[in-house]
């Protein structure tokens, strides 16, 4: 066997999604150096257990599934440390994104940084990553109707308050009353 | 001639400022800021010792 076994193919698809991890973990951090860190550790793991990684099912949502799972930890673990909840001490070590850049991005930044963490995480995932909300949901572990919840109310939030963006907005599904009482599932 | 998405469809009749999903594309755009951006190089070291078979 080489040295690389029969990872070979699997640590390169691991690699080659290296990238949107870095930005999955900005949002959830919404710190750089933070967010490296994390990505650093979800790589180790990943390796260490790649042999249970099912042929077949999307590398990019197991991997994203132990990004976030080593997140919450984190976050457990320092709030224990610090007397804090999840998502909160990561509030705390927010970067504001930089002055520079294209104006419109800036101020897309600001707002986004701006809602909960679990409606930020839910439109990344939806908007960005290419997940299906029932994708989103497995990763998040919650039920696709929360996320499709946590999506629209993020727009919602978003086209407030920045107004420019809100003249498209019609496209947005009806929340689902049944999940409105879920604000936020438990993690 | 190449099919022409629904999406670059709305985007050519309406233009950029009237894009179907502002939103969307705004998140696309900062994730994608993420992407094209170079590895720290800790990162980086790590990823090549992954290549190599032993992180």
């Amino acid at each position: 066997m080489s040295e690389r076994g029969d990872r070979g193919p699997l640590s390169d698809q691991l690699v080659a999604e290296v990238p949107a991890l870095r930005a999955f973990a900005r949002s959830l951090t919404m710190n750089h150096a933070l967010a490296d860190d994390l990505v650093q550790e979800t790589v180790l793991k990943a390796w260490a257990k790649l042999d249970r990684f099912e042929p077949g099912t999307k590398m990019r949502a197991w991997l994203f599934t132990i990004l976030r799972n080593t997140f919450l930890s984190i976050m457990r673990k320092r709030a224990r440390e610090v007397e804090d909840v999840d998502h909160a001490h990561a509030a705390r070590v927010v970067e504001l994104p930089a002055q520079s850049g294209v104006p419109d991005l800036v101020d897309f930044k600001r707002a986004y940084t701006q809602l909960p963490p679990p409606q930020r995480e839910a439109l990344i995932l939806v908007c960005a990553a290419g997940f299906t909300y029932d994708e989103a949901a497995e990763i998040c572990g919650v039920a696709p109707g929360t996320v499709k919840s946590r999506v629209n109310r993020a727009r919602k939030k978003l086209s407030e308050m920045l107004p420019h963006l809100s003249q498209d907005l019609s496209s947005v599904e009806p929340v689902t009353l049944s999940v409105l009482g879920t604000h936020f599932a438990k993690l | 001639m190449p099919k022409e998405s629904n999406h670059e469809k709305d985007k050519k009749n309406s233009g950029p400022a009237m894009s179907p999903d502002p939103i969307s594309d705004s998140l696309k755009r900062v994730f994608d800021e993420t992407l094209n951006e170079p590895l720290p190089q800790e990162l980086a070291d790590l990823l090549d010792r992954l290549k190599s078979g032993s992180p």
